[in-house]
C-alpha cells in the first residue's frame, strides 16, 4: 500500500514539475526588459566572430604567418574577412587557412576548421572564405553544417554619428571576442565606391580586429574594420612574434613575426562585400573567355608607385571627374577632394593619406594604411563630403608602401572669393546651338569632340588656354587666347581631326592665366548612333559545354536549371587598346560580379564571350549582364534560368531568438546526455505531429552535461503575427514532455536558457 | 484510567468487507499490470508503413521513429531514426544508386568506404560478406564502424563509437543500399529491429 502511495506521490510530483516547466516556458516573454536588436543578438554575433590564421604547412610543421578576425555570414560556413591575411601575398605567404571559434563567449577561440578562399578582391581587401574541413582534415559536409551567422546590412543607410559596435579579437588566443563601441565620425570618398567608400569611427580598434565585423544598432553587419600591414618584421607595434621560427629554442625578436598592421580608423562598408558573399553563396564562377586584362594587373609591376598632378576640387560628377579646381576654399566648405594622377599601383600596394590641420593630425580626413582598390594608373581622388571643414591650413601627404609620393596644401577659411574660374566640363557632339549632346563622357568615334564648360567671374582680356591629351600625351594646345565672352556663362570648344580621332582615353585641361582651373577625362569609343556611341551590341545568351559548342548554338533567353554553363556574347565597335570597361553580372537584380577590365582585343570584332558556370547546374534566377565605360552603362540584357527566381532559403534569416538549455534527471539533478529536444514548426501541434522531419523546426541533442541548443533561431511573435511552436521531449525511461503554444516575443531574453526536468517513468 | 491494547488492535482479523477490498485491489493491480504490459508490447511493435513508388520500395518501420524523406540532393531516399533513445539515434536508411550492367555490388561498398572516409572520423570497414535475402535474392553485406562527432561545435558532446551495416542489392538498373547504424554499445539489441525491418521490406 505504501508503494502505491509512493507511486501516486511521484505521479503528482511529475505533473507538478511538468506544469511548472510548462508555465516557465509559456511565460518567458514576460520576465525581461526591452533590449536593442543589437543587444538581443549579441550572443549570436559573438559566436559568429572567428579568428583566422594563415599558416604555412609543411609535412611535419605548421607555422602561423598571418592572423586576423572574421565573421561567419552563412550557416554553411562562409566567412567574411580581409584579403591581406587570407589571400597569399608577399607579406602573408601561407597555404593553409585555419578558423578558430570561441565555443563560449567568455573563452578564447579554439581552432576547429580549415577553410579556402571562395571569393576575394585584393584591392578592396575583402575575402570570403568557405569552411571545407574540420581541423583534423575531414571534409565537412556543408549540408549538415549549421553555424551561427550574421546578416549583412545596407551600409548605404549609415549616417554620421550613428552608433556602431566593432567585434573581433584583440589578442592571439588569450582573449575572447571583444566589443568596441563608437560612432561614425566621417566618410571618405574614392572612385571605387563613391561618397561612402570608407567609414571613419571614433572607436579605438586594435589591429587584430581587422577583418571582423562592424554592426549597427539593428545587429546587422555594416562594415569590416580594415587596415593593411606594410610588410613583415617592421616595428614591434605592428608585428607579433608567436613561434620559435628559427628553431633556436627561444621566442624573441630574431623569430619571424606576424604583421598585424597599425591602429584601425577605416571601416570598409558592407556594400563592397555583398557581391562577394553573394557569389560565394551561389557557387557560381564568372570567366571572361575572350581576351581581356584586369586593369589592376600592371604591365610595369616592377616599377614603384608614383603620383603627380595633385589638386583639389569641391565636387565630383557622375563620371567621377572633378567639377572644378581650387587652390583655397571659403569658411563653411562641406566637401573637399584631393585628386592626383597615379601609376604602377597594385592591389597589394598599401597607401596612406596623412592630413594635418594647422600641424595637428586630422583623423577625420586621414586614411590609415589600406590597400589600393583602383586601376594601376589613371586619375584618383580621396575626399570627404557633407561635413563642415574647420578653418585652417590643411597639409595632405600621400604615401604608398611607406614612401611619400607627394604632398600639397590648401587653406580653408575666409569669405568666398570671386576669382575667374572654369568648371563642369561635359563632352559630346554639339547641336546647332553648340550644346553637346550624348551621355557626357563617352563619345562616338569621329572627327570631332566638343566640350562645354561653365565660366564665372571672368574678365575680358584674361589669358586662357585649352590643352587636349590622348592616352597621357598632349596632342593639341590652343595658343594662349584672350577672353572675350564676358563674366559668366557657358562656352563650347572642340578638338577636330579630319582624318578621324582615334578611339581611346582623352583629357582636357583648361587654364586661366597659367593656372589649372578645370579638367576632365572622356572616352572615344563606338560607332555614332546619333549623338550616342554604339560600343557594344546587345548581349545575347547561349548555352554549351564549352566555347566552341556555345558559338555554334542559337541564342535564347530561357534555360533549364540543368545547364552548367551559360555564355553571354556581344559584338563591339571601335574600342581603343587599354580602354577601361566594366563587366557586371546580377542575379534577381542583385550584383554578384563586377570587374574592371582593360581592353586588349582588336578595335572591332564579334562574339566576345563571358561565361557563368556552376557545377550541378545554375541556380534558378534572372541573370543580367551590364557593360560600362566611364560609369556609363552602354549595354545590358538578361536571361532566365529555371523558374527565373532564386529559391528561398528558409535558413537564410539569422534574426530571432536563440534557444538553449539543460535537460536534467528530476531525481538526481544530473544532466542527461543524448536526449533529443524537438521543436515542432508553428504550423503543427503535438497532436498533428506524425514524426516527419518536414514538420520539425529544429532538433537539438543534449551534450555530456545535458546542455542543448537549437541552431536555428526562433521567430519572434508580436501583436500582428504569432509563431506558436510545440515542444516534444521523449527519452526512453522517462515520462515525455509535450506541449503546444510555445511563443517567444521581442522582450524574451535572448538567448533563452531553459532548465527542463525529466521524471523517470515507463515511456 | 483506560488501557488500550494496541497489539490486539493491530492484529485484529479483517472484516469480510476489508478482505474483499484487498482481493479487489490485488485483482485490479494484476489487470493494470497486464494492461500496461500489453500496451507496452503493442506500442513497441507498432509499425508505420512507408511506400516510395518512384524507387519501388515498401517498408514497415517502428512507429514514432522520425521519418526523413529528403526532397533534393541527399544521398538517400528514405531514413528513419529513433529519437527516443539516448545517444546516437538508431538509423535505418535506404539509398538508390543507378548502376551499369557491369557494376558489382562490391564496388558500391568500396565507393561508400571511400566517400565516408573523407567525412567520418576513424571510418573502418570491418567485414564484407555475401548476404541472402529471404526471397533468395543475393546481396552483399558490409560491416563498418566510425566515431560520430557532434555537428554543433558549441556543445560539449563526447564523440561516440557507432557501428553499422550496409546491405547492397542490385535491382534492375540500380543498386539499393540498405543501411543500419547504431551506437556500438547497443548494436546487438538494435540489430534485431533491423532484421525485422529487412523481413518486412519489399522492393
Amino acid at each position: 500500500m505504501s508503494r502505491l502511495l509512493h507511486c501516486y506521490a511521484l505521479l503528482i510530483l511529475s505533473i507538478c514539475m511538468f506544469i511548472f516547466t510548462e508555465s516557465r516556458l509559456l511565460h518567458v516573454h514576460a520576465q525581461t526588459t526591452v533590449l536593442t536588436p543589437f543587444e538581443q543578438n549579441l550572443d549570436r554575433i559573438k559566436r559568429a566572430t572567428v579568428l583566422v590564421y594563415l599558416a604555412q604547412e609543411t609535412r611535419d610543421d605548421l607555422q602561423i604567418i598571418c592572423v586576423g578576425s572574421g565573421t561567419l555570414v552563412s550557416r554553411r560556413g562562409l566567412i567574411l574577412t580581409n584579403a591581406h591575411h587570407t589571400v597569399p601575398n608577399d607579406a602573408c605567404n601561407g597555404n593553409t587557412i585555419i578558423i578558430a571559434l570561441s565555443l563560449s563567449t567568455e573563452q578564447a577561440p579554439i581552432p576547429l576548421y580549415r577553410a579556402e578562399v571562395a571569393q576575394a578582391n585584393e584591392g578592396l581587401d575583402l575575402a570570403v572564405l568557405q569552411i571545407t574541413q574540420s581541423n583534423d582534415g575531414r571534409t565537412v559536409d556543408l549540408d549538415t553544417l549549421s553555424l551561427p551567422f550574421v546578416e549583412l546590412g545596407d551600409s548605404n543607410l549609415v549616417e554620421l554619428d550613428d552608433t556602431v559596435s566593432v567585434m573581433g579579437y584583440i589578442n592571439l588566443s588569450a582573449d575572447s571576442v571583444q566589443l568596441r563601441r563608437g560612432t561614425i565620425t566621417s566618410f571618405t570618398a574614392e572612385p571605387s565606391g563613391g561618397e561612402k567608400t570608407w567609414f571613419k569611427t571614433s572607436a579605438a580598434i586594435p589591429a587584430l580586429m581587422a577583418g571582423g565585423g562592424v554592426y549597427n544598432q539593428d545587429g546587422e553587419l555594416i562594415g569590416i574594420p580594415t587596415t593593411a600591414p606594410l610588410s613583415r618584421q617592421t616595428s614591434s607595434q605592428t608585428c607579433l612574434v608567436l613561434q620559435d621560427t628559427n628553431q633556436d629554442g627561444t621566442i624573441n625578436e630574431r623569430d619571424t613575426c606576424i604583421p598585424i598592421g597599425g591602429f584601425i580608423n577605416a571601416l570598409r562598408p558592407s556594400s563592397f562585400a555583398q557581391p562577394l558573399v553573394r557569389a560565394a553563396t551561389l557557387q557560381t564562377t564568372v570567366e571572361v573567355v575572350s581576351r581581356s586584362t584586369a586593369v589592376s594587373l600592371s604591365q610595369f609591376g616592377f616599377l614603384s608607385p608614383f603620383a603627380t598632378r595633385f589638386f583639389f576640387s569641391t565636387a565630383i560628377n557622375e563620371a567621377n571627374m572633378p567639377t572644378n579646381v581650387i587652390t583655397s576654399a571659403p569658411t563653411g566648405t562641406r566637401s573637399l577632394y584631393l585628386f592626383f594622377d597615379h601609376a604602377n599601383m597594385q592591389p597589394n600596394t598599401v597607401y596612406e593619406l596623412r592630413v594635418n590641420t594647422d600641424n595637428i593630425p586630422n583623423t577625420a580626413l586621414s586614411l590609415a594604411p589600406v590597400r589600393w582598390s583602383g586601376a594601376n594608373n589613371g586619375l584618383w581622388y580621396i575626399g570627404t563630403s557633407n561635413q563642415v571643414l574647420p578653418n585652417g591650413v590643411y597639409d595632405f601627404t600621400l604615401l604608398a608602401d611607406n614612401i611619400v609620393l607627394g604632398s600639397t596644401t590648401i587653406v580653408i577659411g575666409g569669405g568666398a572669393q570671386f576669382v575667374p574660374s572654369f568648371s563642369d566640363i561635359v563632352f559630346g557632339l554639339a547641336d546647332e546651338s553648340g550644346n553637346p549632346l550624348g551621355n557626357g563622357f563617352v563619345l562616338p568615334v569621329g572627327t570631332i569632340a566638343n566640350a562645354r564648360f561653365i565660366y564665372r567671374n571672368m574678365q575680358d582680356g584674361l589669358e586662357w588656354t585649352a590643352r587636349w591629351f590622348f592616352e597621357g600625351v598632349e596632342i593639341f594646345r590652343s595658343p594662349p587666347d584672350v577672353w572675350r565672352d564676358g563674366a559668366d556663362g557657358s562656352k563650347t570648344i572642340s578638338i577636330q581631326d579630319a582624318n578621324g580621332l582615334l578611339p581611346g582615353k582623352y583629357r582636357l585641361e583648361l587654364y586661366i592665366a597659367g593656372r589649372l582651373s578645370a579638367t576632365s577625362d572622356f572616352t572615344l569609343a563606338g560607332l555614332a548612333d546619333g549623338a550616342f556611341p554604339k560600343v557594344f551590341s546587345e548581349p545575347t545568351f547561349i548555352g554549351g559545354e564549352n566555347q566552341i559548342e556555345a558559338l555554334s548554338s542559337s541564342p535564347t533567353t530561357n534555360y533549364p536549371n540543368t545547364v552548367e554553363n551559360l555564355f553571354a556574347q556581344f559584338d563591339w565597335n571601335k574600342i581603343g587598346t587599354n580602354t577601361r570597361w566594366r563587366l557586371e553580372w546580377y542575379i534577381d537584380e542583385e550584383l554578384f560580379f563586377s570587374q574592371n577590365l582593360s581592353w586588349v582585343n582588336a578595335d572591332n570584332g564579334t562574339q566576345f564571350l563571358t561565361r557563368l558556370a556552376r557545377s550541378g547546374g545554375l541556380l534558378d534566377g534572372r541573370y543580367r549582364i551590364d557593360l560600362y565605360i566611364d560609369e556609363i552603362r552602354l549595354a545590358t540584357n538578361q536571361a532566365s534560368v529555371g523558374i527565373g527566381q532564386l529559391p528561398i532559403d528558409r535558413f537564410a534569416d539569422p534574426e530571432g531568438l536563440a534557444l538553449r538549455g539543460r535537460i536534467l534527471d528530476a531525481s538526481s539533478q544530473q544532466g542527461l546526455e543524448g536526449v533529443s529536444f524537438i521543436l515542432i514548426s508553428d504550423q503543427f501541434s503535438v497532436a498533428d505531429f506524425v514524426w516527419n522531419t518536414s514538420q520539425i523546426y529544429d532538433v537539438a541533442v543534449t551534450d555530456r552535461n545535458g546542455y542543448f541548443e537549437l541552431v536555428r533561431p526562433l521567430e519572434l511573435s508580436n501583436d500582428d503575427v504569432s509563431f506558436p511552436y510545440s515542444v516534444l521531449i521523449r527519452s526512453d525511461g522517462y515520462l515525455p514532455i509535450e506541449f503546444d503554444g510555445f511563443v517567444v516575443k521581442a522582450d524574451t531574453p535572448n538567448p533563452l536558457e531553459l532548465t527542463i526536468y525529466l521524471t523517470k517513468g515507463n515511456e | 484510567m483506560q488501557v488500550t491494547d494496541l497489539r490486539h488492535n493491530a492484529f485484529t482479523d479483517p472484516t469480510p468487507g476489508q478482505r474483499w477490498g484487498h482481493i479487489l485491489v490485488g485483482v485490479l493491480g494484476v489487470i493494470a499490470l497486464l494492461t500496461v504490459l500489453n500496451l507496452k508490447n503493442a506500442t513497441l511493435s507498432r509499425k508505420t508503413i512507408y511506400t516510395n513508388v518512384e524507387v519501388g520500395i515498401t517498408a514497415l518501420y517502428p512507429a514514432d521513429w522520425l521519418l526523413d524523406e529528403p526532397t533534393s540532393s541527399a544521398d538517400y531516399v528514405f531514413r528513419v531514426q529513433n529519437r527516443h533513445e539516448r545517444g546516437y539515434p538508431t538509423t535505418f536508411q535506404i539509398a538508390s544508386i543507378p548502376i551499369s550492367g557491369d557494376s558489382q555490388a562490391r564496388s558500391i561498398l568500396d565507393l561508400l568506404t571511400l566517400q565516408r572516409s573523407k567525412t567520418l572520423a576513424a571510418y573502418r570497414t570491418l567485414l564484407v560478406e555475401p548476404y541472402q535475402f529471404a526471397e533468395d535474392q543475393q546481396g552483399i553485406r558490409g560491416l563498418f564502424t566510425y566515431v560520430d562527432t557532434a555537428e554543433n561545435p558549441f556543445t560539449q558532446a563526447i564523440p561516440s563509437v557507432v557501428s553499422g551495416v550496409d546491405i547492397v542489392v542490385s535491382v534492375g538498373g540500380r543498386a539499393l543500399v540498405i543501411t543500419f547504424i547504431s551506437e556500438a554499445s547497443n548494436y546487438d539489441n538494435n540489430y534485431t529491429l533491423f532484421e525485422t525491418f529487412l523481413e518486412d521490406l519489399s522492393f
